[in-house]
């Protein structure tokens, strides 16, 4: 840059001057719209993310299998024709099992609190059933029915197909 | 994107944007696999196991957990006794017979995944019905009660095409419906089969007749445990080689 171009000191009295690009952007007013627009992006997504996280949920029944307390599970269990059936029914913590009385009738008392997989069994075949204890609670089950037809050759095992 | 001197970002996208939106897609890309009943452990296993087949790798480690030793005898084999198991396996001139209703387990593989297979399996008829054969896998025996998987091909009578499934036996029972289930394969000979094999990796169980996969199943109750035969109750079963190998072997 030629001597006679150089900017004086007098240009400098009031510190030193902003760049010209500089000057345009101190003039606009600041971008909101596209940031707004990134934050709407995140937020649909969060929502389509929680949704799928309940569905899955809901689907699974992936629910927590352990909370504090105990419960009691009661139920009955039938045959095809209605006759009471003398089940076994196994919880899936520890060795925790109980064999219906003869009208069919169960009572599983102190099962711990959550999700727990029944398992009726009868004549070395077994169904499985989902329940939810609450502690100090009692769940009924309902009427549970289990196949009543012995396999041919009575070698006694339930038929199942 | 305007940018001060300063160097502070005042306008457009920040790295907290991009991370959070990042974020996002994964989790509803993962979310949105699993509400559609996409596993993405057996996706990635699925992936890595044909990456490796491409590459033409081998697992590093190959072993041989057992390999037909019946001449060694049948006390290596824990037989169930009792309750719904009222046969015997038998060791005859270096084969494994096993009477209708005979299940027995391999005292010394206790495992999580490995691969089973037993070969040249004669099944004689005893009686008409519930002729089948099974394997057993990840099985505890606790006194007479089964807790374990099996696979099984079962021909409830004369008048049924048979049926092949995996199953779940918890406490001494089989639990149904089975875990997976499907009809035998066209041309099945009940009374002699060439291979029957399972393989045991993770939460997943695939069968092969003959060489040919037939059935799959997915459960994640037992995380080990010993392999074993059992016969049904129409048949009796002859088995001349029975081995147990870890995944991946030749």
């Amino acid at each position: 840059m030629p001597l006679e171009d150089s900017p004086s000191l007098e240009e400098y009295r009031q510190g030193i001057p902003p760049l010209p690009e500089e000057i345009g952007s101190m003039e606009k007013p600041p971008r909101r719209t596209g940031r707004l627009g990134w934050w709407l992006a995140i937020a649909a997504l969060g929502v389509v993310a929680l949704a799928l996280a309940v569905w899955n949920v809901l689907r699974t029944g992936n629910v927590p299998n352990s909370e504090a307390g105990f419960g009691e599970v009661v139920g009955r269990v039938v045959d095809a024709a209605g006759n009471p059936v003398r089940a076994e029914i196994l919880v899936d913590v520890g060795d925790m099992r109980v064999q219906a009385e003869p009208d069919g009738r169960f009572r599983l008392t102190n099962v711990p609190a959550g999700r727990r997989a029944l398992l009726i069994g009868y004549m070395y075949m077994a169904r499985e059933y989902f329940v939810t204890v609450r502690a100090n609670t009692t769940v009924d089950v309902g009427q549970i029915t289990m196949p009543s037809s012995v396999r041919e050759g009575g070698y006694g095992r339930l038929e199942w197909r | 994107m305007g940018r001060q001197r300063n160097g502070h970002c005042s306008t457009g996208q920040g790295v907290i944007e991009y991370a959070l939106i990042l974020a996002l897609l994964a989790a509803v890309a993962v979310l949105g696999l699993s509400a559609m009943g996409v596993s993405l452990q057996n996706v990635f296993g699925e992936v890595i196991s044909a990456l490796s087949v491409l590459g033409g790798q081998q697992p590093p480690s190959c072993e041989v957990f057992y390999q037909s030793q019946f001449d060694r005898g049948i006390n290596e084999w824990y037989q169930l006794k009792g309750g719904l198991w009222s046969g015997k396996w038998r060791n005859i001139a270096g084969k494994m017979v096993g009477d209708p209703l005979a299940a027995a387990l391999l005292k010394s593989v206790n495992q999580a995944d490995y691969v089973v297979t037993a070969e040249s399996i004669s099944l004689e008829k005893v009686r008409d019905t519930y002729r089948g054969f099974a394997l057993i896998f990840r099985a505890a025996a606790l006194g007479d009660q089964l807790e374990s998987y099996m696979f099984e091909f079962e021909k409830k009578n004369a008048a049924d095409p048979g049926l092949m499934y995996f199953s779940k036996w918890v406490r001494g029972y089989q639990v149904f419906p089975p875990l997976a289930q499907a009809g035998v394969p066209a041309n099945f000979d009940w009374d002699k089969v060439q291979q029957m094999r399972v393989v045991v990796q993770g939460d997943t169980f695939i069968a092969y007749i003959n060489g040919q996969e037939v059935l799959r199943a997915h459960d994640s109750t037992y995380a080990q445990g010993y392999v074993g035969m059992a016969v049904n109750y129409g048949s009796r079963a002859t088995v001349s080689n029975f081995s147990v190998t870890s995944i991946g072997c030749p």
